[in-house]
């Protein structure tokens, strides 16, 4: 096993991450993911999808980290911070400023969070039946009386 | 075990701080008037929602906390509490770091963030952290609050 060391800054990213080291395993038998697979000279190891990420959000935050903070600043839209920075041309017209402001919050969005598939009634449905069977057995068990609002004074 | 004591760390889900100004009562049905007073409080929101920038325009300036309550004698429904048989409470029992206590659910509400962050770092408004299987059993608490059919 071969351990590297990685500083990752939690900046509000949708997980906490205090990571100050990952491993890489080597995984010559293993089947190669494109993605999480890295070759080395004869042998292939693996890199824990959750570092990827971590490293994802690391570079990408700070890119568009800064293109928020030069919006807040400025207060003005992506597109005008991207002219300023030379990134796009000054003819660009209004469909693709916008096409540009979704591309920006939807990469934003998938560097800082896992996409999942859309939640429906069924999907809520099933997970509040589950608490409930759960629980059910007891709620008789408890005493749903009106506890009086109490003054504890905050000197304690 | 069911607190740990933490000074130096991050504004976090389970923190108990005291001194927190909070809605205490509503009074005055049409206009919903709010008295505010000094309270201890349980911060509820994840930590990632309290790592997110500050802002008021994405509403990330605000923390969800309730109230924390001072068990004493003569506390009504005490020995109720103190088996978690309350609906609206949840029982937290005395430590070297705070009083025996409970949340009530009732009193879920809103706070700001920044000055939440500042309290936490002060000495003496920081009282401990809820461990994580306690506070696992205080969110089944608040789920059976919200939904204990009639």
């Amino acid at each position: 096993m071969i351990q590297a060391s990685a500083n990752i800054i939690n900046s509000g990213t949708s997980s906490r991450l205090d990571i100050d080291s990952f491993h890489v395993t080597e995984m010559s038998n293993v089947l190669k993911d494109p993605v999480t697979s890295v070759q080395l000279d004869v042998s292939a190891f693996r890199i824990d999808p959750s570092t990827i990420r971590s490293f994802a959000i690391e570079n990408t935050e700070r890119i568009y980290g800064q293109l928020y903070l030069v919006q807040d600043f400025l207060n003005v839209s992506s597109i005008n911070v991207l002219r300023l920075l030379g990134i796009a041309q000054r003819n660009v017209f209004i469909a693709s400023f916008q096409e540009v402001e979704e591309a920006i919050e939807e990469a934003f969005i998938r560097t800082h969070y896992d996409i999942v598939p859309e939640r429906t009634h069924e999907d809520f449905q099933s997970g509040y039946k589950v608490r409930m069977d759960r629980v059910k057995d007891r709620l008789h068990e408890y005493v749903d009386i009106d506890l009086p609002a109490v003054e504890d004074g905050d000197d304690w | 075990m069911t607190y740990s004591f933490s000074p130096d760390e991050r504004l976090s889900q389970g923190d108990i701080l005291r001194g927190v100004k909070l809605v205490v009562n509503v009074h005055d049905p049409e206009i919903n008037a709010p008295r505010y007073d000094d309270s201890h409080i349980i911060v509820l929101s994840r930590n990632c929602e309290i790592d997110k920038p500050i802002k008021a325009s994405t509403g990330t300036n605000s923390v969800s906390v309730a109230r924390v309550i001072r068990l004493i004698p003569t506390s009504p429904g005490l020995g109720d509490i103190r088996k978690n048989r309350i609906v609206n409470a949840f029982f937290l029992p005395g430590s070297e770091y705070i009083e025996e206590c409970y949340v009530d659910w009732r009193t879920t509400q809103p706070v700001d963030k920044s000055n939440l962050m500042v309290l936490r770092s002060q000495n003496g408004n920081y009282k401990c952290t809820v461990e994580k299987e306690v506070l696992e059993d205080l969110f089944e608490s608040y789920f059976i609050f919200f939904t204990k059919p009639e």
